[in-house]
């Protein structure tokens, strides 16, 4: 959650402001950005406007999240404080809901985009402005301007039921909203997390040193540093209640059951023909914990972890293949409930970095979607090809640290694994002994998916399940470790190293950008020094088996762009060149910040690009934007001018889309 | 020995002097460097283009439902629009190329252009038929009619987010006399009167306990909403305001010579009054 904000940084968060919120609030973010904590008065003179367009302009950013402020007890005067967390989040919204629709159907992405769009909510007007805006659309075409038409899967049931049934009630809107909440899209916001968390520590700090009167002495220091943490966490996790009450309803119990039947797209394709009934029976569940006055806000922590689980799931699907890429889909869904954000705080020892949560294979079939076909993506050697010993191995702990010390801590557990492994053995094998052993829990799980009608049809569930395994398997197998299989309770346990799986991702990143901007020779030489840290300068080029020349041509050129970096070791007192060893080396964390600081620039370039293609089709834009017009361009503008608007259209579409591509980029070299 | 070793450093360390350069065979030479005139962009150079990478269903989407949630936001009352300095107010044109540089704050707000009188396109303001189609453009946001919860929001804004924020020009000149009479009238916050209101009021209080405080939030709350109708139904203050923000020319407006009711006031102009002034030249 910190990261550093450069200028760039800086600039891009103002811009996406002024894009969005417009011109006054992106001017008073602008001058937090630079000056730091203010109040309003300091913030008039230093922009020179008056006080009143500087109050205005902080009230729009205080309802969009965009400032802390903190209101000092002792002299009542306010600081307020640029919020960049949130700034920069901004650039994800269309990413978000496209996420929200795909993962849980039209009608949360639809809350989701109502409170984006006014920050934050009210309970009671959400579910107003839904139905509002719902009876708008249908009596409008039906869903003319809504892009779900392209929707991959095309057969989301869900979003049919919505668009054909005019009278949504508001029961099922407080569901949908309560079902957000339970996942963590949606958070509680509370005056305390418009705060900076300084200010909070700080003001938790001063409360407690009441109690020391005297000040602190020896052994009371750490007792009370311990005791400020604490507080401040349960500050953090106070607006984590009512998604705790809401969990066991809606991700774990009969809530979750319901709504898979309802949603369809991730269960077996059921439509939700007896829909209603559950839904009655849920409803005072529901009141009970929301209620109307509770104000939500969107969780850009929880977002990204679902934004980080298809990134992930791209990176197998280019790895290994599409099957397989749905099914650690459907793993990272299954596992993502137990997270809450991607990078968790190292202060908190809630988490226990050595005993990452786990699912268990049953957990992760629930999640996969019927329209997957597991038997195929995956070849069918025979029985003697596979090395089942090591395929079923398992790792109880996560790999330590850097990459190489990996496989001699893999062969130690393999063996002390080895008996267990035999069971498992027979199982891959010929898949079916599983029915047997594991009859209850087959019942179970045909009973949560609704899916008896598959039986005798195709294959069964358990074979559907077998398949599954395997390809979990390959997963875990692979160079990357994607997954790891860490335990054999209820047909395996999983897990995901996210530091490490990450930390190669980012490699990946940063290997493609260095070899479209110094070739392969380029990437070589650093994979190189990546692997064995600092090398001198003359053993480089037999290792690189390349030129002398060409070597050094490259290692300068790559050392000017500030990719690579030489130190000097003088092997005596004479500091002369020829008495010296020079170590090239590969500074991981510079060559991190550098790129994300270029790409920023390159964010902010595409949005300024955006305001002048905007000026430039200012005559057209002015006619597009009136209420007549708006949302009927094709009907209301005369041909040449219609031409027009599609080129802006297109021009602003590429413009946004490699913004968007650029976060991507930003996300996994920085957020994930 | 210690002088010669000294001198071997300065003369060894990498860029420390040119002697060393020679013996260093990758060392960059800007002596090879041509100093010819180049191509701004190399022929060699085949920028990727867009189209060969179309964005991918998913990031299609995503762009759209960006520039939805965009469009609402434009269409709601928070919004302020660009407003960027017109071409024909007589500044220079380069001032409306969005990604010009301005040095000094003065340069920076002098790329939103004022709203004004002095301002309006004798052309286009006459009122026709279509305007009632164009949403006019807003300089500050609108918080009437909006359910806001003041218990987020610090209490200098509460008059803000109530629709009652006049800069507090009315406290202003009501309190005019009261104002000159106190001591310290140099003082920053003296401009603000309701700001001051507020802080004399908790001052005087002394620290208060949450559960005060939350009775005075809904007490704001409440006020608001009795307040509200009145405040909807006050389409003048537009007008009012407008008028206010009229022109420079208004610097006048109190302390001036020409100001009848003032002239006998002294004239002295404290800060405050500035700052009042400097309301009417309002930078958008």
């Amino acid at each position: 959650m910190s990261w550093q904000v450069t200028k760039n940084a800086a600039e891009l968060c103002v811009l996406l402001i002024r894009e969005l919120y417009g011109q006054l609030p992106s001017r008073i973010f602008e001058i937090l950005m630079s000056t730091g904590r203010s109040t309003v008065q300091q913030l008039g003179r230093i922009s020179s406007t008056s006080l009143r367009n500087v109050r205005h302009g902080l009230a729009v950013l205080v309802q969009q999240n965009l400032v802390y402020h903190y209101t000092d007890s002792d002299n009542s005067r306010t600081i307020y404080e640029a919020n960049h967390y949130y700034a920069y989040n901004i650039v994800r919204n269309g990413k978000i809901l496209d996420c929200t629709h795909r993962n849980y159907g039209e009608a949360a992405k639809r809350i989701v985009h109502l409170v984006m769009a006014s920050g934050h909510m009210r309970v009671g007007s959400i579910v107003d402005a839904y139905l509002k805006s719902h009876g708008k659309l249908a009596n409008n075409v039906n869903g003319s301007s809504e892009p779900t038409n392209g929707h991959e899967n095309g057969d989301d049931p869900f979003d049919d039921a919505a668009e054909e049934e005019p009278q949504i009630s508001g029961y099922q809107v407080l569901d949908d909203i309560a079902h957000l909440v339970a996942i963590g899209i949606l958070e509680p916001l509370s005056p305390k997390m418009l705060q900076s968390p300084e200010d909070i520590k700080s003001e938790v700090d001063k409360d407690l040193m009441k109690a020391y009167p005297s000040g602190l002495r020896g052994k009371q220091k750490g007792e009370h540093e311990s005791r400020v943490v604490n507080t401040v966490r349960e500050i953090r996790n106070r607006s984590q209640h009512l998604k705790m009450q809401l969990e066991p309803t809606y991700l774990y119990g009969s809530g979750a059951k319901r709504r898979k039947l309802a949603n369809g797209d991730r269960t077996h394709g059921f439509s939700a023909a007896n829909d209603d009934d559950p839904i009655e029976k849920l409803n005072p569940l529901t009141n009970l914990y929301v209620q109307d006055g509770i104000l939500l806000r969107v969780n850009y922590e929880k977002c990204l972890v679902e934004l980080r689980n298809q990134r992930l799931c791209q990176f197998v699907d280019d790895n290994i293949g599409y099957t397989t890429a749905q099914v650690y889909g459907a793993m990272l869904t299954a596992l993502s409930k137990k997270l809450s954000c991607c990078q968790p705080d190292p202060q908190d020892d809630s988490i226990d970095p050595m005993n990452p949560p786990t699912v268990t294979t049953i957990e992760i079939f629930e999640y996969l979607k019927a329209s997957v076909d597991v038997f195929g993506g995956i070849g069918k050697p025979s029985t003697d090809q596979i090395n089942v010993t090591s395929a079923e191995k398992v790792e109880r702990n996560p790999p330590s640290g850097d990459g190489d010390g990996d496989e001699a801590g893999y062969d130690a557990q393999a063996s002390i694994e080895e008996p267990d492994d035999d069971d498992v053995d027979m199982e891959m094998v010929n898949g079916h002994h599983l029915n047997g052993t594991h009859g209850g829990d087959d019942g179970e799980v045909s009973g949560q998916n609704g899916t008896k009608k598959y039986e005798g049809l195709g294959p069964t569930k358990a074979e559907r399940m077998q398949r599954m395994r395997q390809h979990l398997l390959l997963l875990a197998e692979s160079g990357i470790q994607f997954v790891r299989h860490s335990g054999t309770r209820d047909q395996g346990e999983w897990t995901v190293d996210f530091e490490i799986l990450i930390r190669q991702l980012r490699f990946l990143e940063l290997d493609t950008i260095i070899e479209d901007t110094f070739g392969r020779e380029g990437l070589r030489l650093i994979k190189i020094l990546r692997a064995k840290g600092k090398i001198d300068d003359k053993a480089l080029p037999t290792m690189a088996l390349m030129q002398k020349g060409d070597v050094h041509m490259k290692m300068v050129e790559m050392e000017l762009a500030g990719f690579l970096d030489v130190q000097e070791v003088p092997r005596d007192n004479n500091r002369v060149a020829a008495r010296t060893l020079f170590l090239w080396f590969f500074d991981e964390h510079r060559t991190l910040t550098r790129t994300l600081d270029n790409t920023y620039k390159a964010m902010v370039r595409h949005l300024q690009r955006l305001e002048v293609e905007g000026q430039k089709k200012k005559n057209i834009l002015s006619i597009v934007e009136r209420t007549d017009v708006q949302g009927m361009e094709q009907e209301k503008l005369s041909g040449d001018a219609f031409n027009e608007y599609q080129q802006f259209l297109d021009i602003q579409s590429r413009l946004l889309g490699q913004v968007s591509k650029l976060d991507d980029l930003v996300s996994v070299l920085r957020d994930y | 020995m210690s002088g010669r070793g000294g001198r071997g450093g300065g003369r060894g360390g990498r860029g420390g002097g040119r002697g060393g350069r020679g013996n260093l065979p990758w060392d960059y030479d800007p002596a090879g460097v041509q100093e010819q005139p180049k191509e701004r962009y190399p022929k060699t150079y085949k920028p990727p283009r867009a189209s060969n990478f179309p964005l991918s269903a998913s990031e299609a989407r995503a762009v759209t439902y960006f520039v939805q949630l965009r469009r609402d936001f434009h269409n709601s009352n928070l919004y302020t629009h660009k407003h960027l300095a017109p071409d024909s107010a007589g500044t220079s044109s380069n001032l409306t190329d969005p990604v010009c540089r301005a040095y000094g704050q003065q340069q920076a707000n002098a790329r939103y252009g004022v709203k004004s009188k002095a301002t309006v396109d004798p052309f286009l303001s006459v009122p026709m038929y279509s305007h009632k189609f164009v949403s006019d453009a807003r300089t500050l946001p609108d918080f009437r009619g909006r359910e806001v919860h003041h218990e987020l929001f610090p209490e200098d804004l509460w008059n803000t987010i109530d629709g009652t924020d006049d800069g507090g020009k009315a406290a202003a000149k009501a309190s005019k006399r009261k104002r000159k009479s106190m001591a310290g009238a140099g003082d920053l916050d003296e401009d603000d009167e309701d700001d001051e209101d507020v802080v004399g009021r908790h001052k005087r209080r002394g620290p208060e306990t949450d559960e005060e405080r939350r009775r005075r939030i809904e007490e704001a709350a409440h006020g608001k909403e009795e307040e509200g109708d009145i405040a909807e139904e006050d389409p003048e203050e537009d007008e009012e305001e407008m008028s206010q923000e009229d022109d420079d020319f208004e610097e006048d407006e109190d302390g001036g010579d020409y100001d009848a009711e003032q002239y006998f006031d002294g004239g002295d102009d404290d800060y405050g009054d500035e700052e009042g002034a400097g309301e009417s030249a309002m930078d958008f």
